[in-house]
């Protein structure tokens, strides 16, 4: 008895494995597993044998049963499997059309984000101002009053019939507006469009990007000035950024500087973005002079404080490498989508 | 400004052990940026002398040599060249294989290699007198330097031959506006004297021992355009080159040897740093004709006057210009530049000398009016010091008289004026200078940097009283901080140490129009997939006369760059269909955004700082544009657009009809954009013809929303509101109305007449075949749901007819 058993199994095993529709599948079933199937005449053989040899057969019997049954249950679900992969299946690596499409973000507002939240979180202000300024704001109240030979170094756009309005050289206006608004102690930046009359080429743009950064406090220091651009340096291109500061003169800090960072694409071994000197000019700032800080209102026996400011044209070109300052206002996709 | 190291060197000592780079890193690091050090040899550098042994005729080619030249070099060399004046024995420059040089005296540096020219080798090059950068002008066409009367043999290097062995140090201007007593060796000597702490050496010329010979008469109208005017007559001078050495000296600092009285006048100014001009006394002319007699008027040109420059251009003064005159005619332009008629010449054999100072802002505008800019103009704008004048006077006589045979002073030196300079003292103290600074000076050192820049100190208690020296009063130092800054620089920026500043834990104000700018642009980047786009805030005429703009609502710049874009934008619009047109051709779709301003005239905006009218107003605006090939309908894109970005920031838009359109918009496909009721801006198609005129091919779909009357509105606030209890029955209803029914109309009726409706969609309009000419199907899917029931279908029926009575009374609708 055992032995048919083992030989139905056998032979039910041969039959499933050569089962490869699910037709010939159907009529394994029927042989074997069916209600007049072949499992089911040597079951009812076991009626036969006397109690001693049902009770040694059964056990087996029983297993044989269910191990040919899960084996037919398997067979089945792995036929079903295959015949849905073939019926479905699709080319997972073709692209879906229309693809969904992504915006893009200009690279100067990027860095201008990116340094917004620098400040933010050191407790900066995010400020703003006209682009177009009066003549007032943008040279007088900065220690520029007319005359003033350092008006020559910012070729101005003035407006027609409106010789009191230009169009702003630099964010610095935003300095006097904000101390006047707000008093100090006084923490803010002012990033925004600056204008100068230049002819354009690949280095000079008339339209361009600046963020302008204002400290002003009891007790404010160049020491203090130098720290904080350094925090910015370091945030802005790594713990290995050096900042050097050197005089320089704007009228409306003293002592003025401009800030340079050793060039973050040589690591200071000089090359053409640096002009082989291994050093980049990034940082412009100063100790606000006196005259600007009464011009905002404020005393300057009780307070001192720093300016310093950023090209973020200059530093997106940088840190993109974008090697033409007139794709920025070129309003080209192939550019634009680039970020 | 080029500066002579060896120059440099006779006013102030320089260590030996001091490299060329190390020295100029000083003065960048403390005073002013040296952009560049260039040694006289480097361009020489493997360029020798030679000696032509054989000139032969090269075998397959009429116009070339083939030369043997000795060039130290051991061997001598075989070298092809077509010189016209080659000649056996003759010496000549030698550019050996490896050497640099200016090919014909244009273009880049080649670099010299083993060569065939018709295929016979040539182990160099002969150079031409424009190749090593002696040319005078008088070469011949394909002539070489002839080198025979020098007394150097073979293999020497050039640049020994010549003497050059300065290095010269280009300092940036634009870092020097405010320090004019740098614009001389003299100046820069005193400076790097008190950076290295090594010892000026000033010298004094003597004092000019006046003649009578010659009477001088100056007469200045203005004083405070003209603080000092001094001048002298020198006689017996006869006009030659000027020695060697001080050709070699102007050479190196770029500037061209003309005779011996302008280089002289050139000299003085490069090295005291004060201009001084020579005029041909013998074509001053005087009232009366009066022999040796100058008469000299300083006073502003009278409107219209013309006046022939130095460099022969005829220009046109006017009472802002200050000249100096003789009797009778304009002979200068005083500060800037002289005059053709007072030229020193060939025959000049007397000599007005002049010394003079002039007010910064006369000389600033003169120079700027005309555009034209001189050594001269350059030292007057950043305000001199009028002492130099004096200075400056007597160092040139001293350099004629020791240079031109024959030459006397032949007048009195004269000197009229009036100056004063604000020399201080001012209060300084080793407290209030660490307290600008945040670190501890020796008071030992402070002093010392003072004193070394010419500083004059007084002890007042605890507190010195400090002098300015007369160089640097004219503007450059008047204050306290100003003090700060001289110790500091020369005390090294490098020796402060970075500190943060400790303030109060005070969170930042936002600025609410920052903020939405940003959530703006991240929206439609990221959730609309819009391009941000960066225009200029200038417009072309051109672009708004196609869009029937009227440019006289147009700020316009008094200057512009160009005649292209001389209007300041009041609309985004124009400049970003000139973006759609531009990008057209590379791309199917253009979905553009920019968030700029606009300036509008009319409208008063900011205060302007004095009290003056106000400036114009300027708003925060978000400017759309789309366009896509083969797109009929780009006005629904653009809405979808701007109604999804403006949902995603809080606000409900409403979309109406526009009545108030601008020229260009299509009068069917304009809509005002408005947010609790108020207008805060528009999308609109524009007219086909006039996109067409535009050069753009697509239809296009335009919009402005104002960020600033935007912000004006309370944005929604998040609130929770509790999820309905009772399901919602949902019905679908279609009908067909008049083609200019509008569904804002058709659906606030609806809500009114049927208040458990809680959402109508619209999923699809039609018009065309089987809908009657001047009619639209519409389809809506509706829900209904009450909070307090679930609605029954009877209830559901009876909100329908509502619905069906209304649209039918009201809008004519025809249910289907």
């Amino acid at each position: 008895m055992h032995q048919k058993f083992d030989e139905l199994k056998k032979a039910f095993d041969a039959a499933l494995s050569a089962a490869q529709d699910k037709d010939i599948l159907e009529s394994v079933r029927t042989e074997f597993l069916g209600r007049k199937g072949r499992l089911a005449d040597l079951m009812t053989g076991l009626k036969d044998l006397s109690e001693d040899e049902r009770r040694a057969v059964g056990p087996s019997a029983n297993e044989a049963k269910r191990a040919m049954e899960e084996a037919f249950a398997r067979a089945e679900s792995e036929l079903r499997s295959r015949a849905v992969r073939e019926e479905e299946w699709i080319d997972v690596t073709a692209p879906v059309f229309p693809e969904e499409s992504i915006g893009h973000i200009h690279p100067v507002t990027l860095i201008q984000q990116k340094l917004e939240d620098l400040f933010i979180s050191m407790g900066f202000m995010v400020l703003d101002g006209p682009e177009l300024e009066s003549d007032y704001y943008n040279f007088t109240a900065l220690n520029m009053p007319p005359d003033h030979p350092a008006r020559d170094m910012q070729d101005t756009f003035y407006i027609k019939g409106h010789p009191d309005q230009v169009m702003r050289t630099q964010t610095s206006p935003v300095q006097i507006r904000a101390m006047r608004k707000y008093g100090a102690p006084i923490r803010m930046i002012a990033p925004g469009r600056c204008f100068r009359n230049e002819a354009t080429d690949a280095r000079h743009e008339h339209t361009f990007y600046q963020l302008e950064g204002l400290v002003i406090d009891k007790g404010i220091t160049f020491s203090h000035m130098k720290g904080v651009m350094e925090a910015v340096a370091v945030h802005l291109f790594g713990p290995d950024t050096k900042l050097r500061l050197m005089p320089k003169f704007y009228p409306f800090v003293e002592p003025g500087v401009r800030g340079e960072l050793n060039c973050f694409l040589c690591a200071g071994e000089g090359c053409r973005v640096c002009k082989n000197t291994g050093w980049l000019e990034a940082m412009p700032g100063g100790m606000v002079h006196p005259r600007v800080l009464e011009a905002g209102g404020l005393d300057p026996n009780t307070y001192q404080g720093f300016a310093f400011g950023f090209g973020l044209s200059r530093l997106a070109m940088l840190k993109y490498g974008i090697d033409d300052s007139r794709l920025m206002q070129s309003g080209d996709v192939r550019f634009l989508a680039q970020f | 400004m080029l500066v002579s190291k060896k120059w440099l060197q006779e006013f102030v000592e320089l260590p030996e052990d001091l490299s060329d780079e190390e020295l100029a890193r000083r003065i960048t690091l403390s005073t002013v940026e040296v952009e560049e050090i260039s040694s006289q040899a480097a361009p020489l550098e493997r360029i020798v002398v030679g000696v032509l042994l054989a000139v032969e005729a090269h075998p397959n080619a009429d116009k070339l040599r083939v030369c043997r030249v000795d060039a130290g070099q051991g061997e001598p060399l075989q070298i092809v060249c077509g010189g016209t004046n080659l000649l056996a024995g003759m010496k000549v420059a030698v550019a050996l294989v490896g050497a640099r040089v200016k090919w014909h005296g244009e273009g880049e540096l080649v670099e010299i290699k083993l060569t065939k020219l018709r295929d016979v080798e040539s182990f160099g090059m002969i150079c031409a007198a424009n190749e090593i950068g002696t040319a005078t002008g008088n070469e011949g066409e394909r002539e070489i330097v002839d080198l025979s009367g020098w007394d150097a043999p073979p293999g020497t290097p050039l640049a020994e031959v010549l003497g050059l062995d300065d290095v010269v140090f280009d300092v940036d201007n634009k870092s020097l506006t405010n320090r004019p007593d740098l614009f001389s060796h003299r100046g820069m000597g005193r400076e790097v004297g008190a950076l290295l702490g090594t010892t000026f050496k000033d010298r004094r010329p003597p004092v000019v021992s006046e003649e009578t010979e010659y009477e001088v008469l100056v007469n200045v109208t203005d004083i405070a355009a003209c603080p000092r005017y001094m001048g002298v007559v020198l006689d017996g001078i006869r006009i030659e080159t000027s020695p060697e050495w001080m050709q070699k000296r102007l050479r190196a600092v770029g500037v061209r040897p003309v005779n011996i009285v302008v280089d002289v006048t050139n000299y003085v100014m490069l090295e005291i740093g004060q201009s001084l001009h020579a005029f041909d006394a013998a074509k001053l002319e005087n009232v009366l004709s009066k022999p040796r007699t100058i008469e000299i008027e300083v006073r502003p040109a009278v409107s219209g006057e013309r006046f022939v420059t130095l460099d022969d251009t005829e220009r046109e003064l006017g009472p802002s210009d200050l000249v100096i005159r003789d009797a009778k005619k304009a002979v200068a332009l005083a500060g800037v530049m002289g005059g053709h008629n007072s030229e020193i010449g060939e025959e000049t054999t007397t000599v007005f000398l002049e010394s003079a100072n002039f007010h910064p802002s006369w000389i600033r505008k003169t120079s700027q009016r005309l555009g034209l800019r001189s050594e001269a103009s350059l030292r007057y704008e950043k305000g001199l010091d009028p002492n130099l004048s004096d200075l400056a006077l007597r160092r040139a006589v001293e350099l004629l008289l020791e240079l031109v045979p024959g030459a006397r002073v032949a007048s009195p030196v004269v000197d009229v004026g009036r100056f004063e300079l604000k020399q201080g003292p001012i209060p300084f103290s080793l407290e209030r200078l660490d307290q600008k600074l945040g670190v501890n000076i020796p008071v030992d050192t402070a002093i010392g940097i003072l004193e070394r820049l010419g500083f004059g100190l007084k002890q007042d208690g605890e507190a010195y009283l400090v002098t300015i020296p007369s160089w640097r009063a004219t503007k450059d130092i008047s204050i306290f901080e100003d003090l700060v800054e001289e110790v500091a620089r020369i005390y090294g920026y490098e020796r402060i140490p970075p500190t943060l500043p400790r303030m109060d834990l005070r969170p930042p104000t936002p600025d609410p129009m920052r903020v939405l700018e940003r959530r703006v642009r991240s929206i439609l980047a990221e959730r609309f997939a819009a391009t941000e786009t960066y225009n200029y805030s200038f417009t072309s005429p051109a672009t708004l006369a196609y869009l029937g703009e009227d440019a006289a609502r147009y700020i316009q710049l008094a200057n512009p760059i160009s005649k292209e874009r001389p209007y300041v934008a009041r609309t985004l619009v124009p400049n970003l269909l000139e973006n759609v047109e531009k990008n057209q051709r590379q791309t199917d779709t253009v979905r553009l955004f920019e968030v700029a301003r606009t300036y509008v005239p009319e409208i008063p905006g900011d205060e302007n700082g004095e009290g003056g009218s106000p400036l114009p107003h300027q708003d925060h605006v978000l400017g759309l544009v789309f366009a896509k090939k083969g797109d009929i309908f780009p006005f629904r894109e653009l809405k979808r657009l701007c109604a999804g970005a403006l949902r995603a920031l809080g606000y409900t838009p409403t979309f109406l009809p526009m009545s108030d359109l601008a020229s260009w918009m299509h009068p069917g496909r304009s809509a005002a954009i408005t947010v609790d009721g108020e207008a805060v801006g528009y999308l609109a198609e524009v007219l086909p013809q006039r996109a067409t005129d535009l050069g753009i091919e697509a239809k296009v779909a335009v919009g402005e929303v104002n960020l600033s009357l935007l912000a004006a509105f309370p944005a929604r606030e998040l609130t929770y509101h509790p999820i309905p209890p009772f399901p919602s029955v949902k019905r679908d209803l279609a009908f067909v109305v008049n083609k200019d029914v509008t569904y804002t109309d058709l659906e606030l009726a609806m809500h009114a007449a049927a208040p458990l409706l809680v959402d109508v969609e619209l999923f699809d309009t039609y018009a065309g075949k089987g809908i009657p000419e001047g009619k639209k199907s519409l389809a809506l899917h509706l829900e209904f749901r009450a909070d307090d029931q679930t609605l029954s279908s009877e209830e559901v029926d009876a909100c329908m007819e509502s619905l069906r009575q209304v649209l039918t009374a009201r809008f004519s609708a025809t249910m289907r």
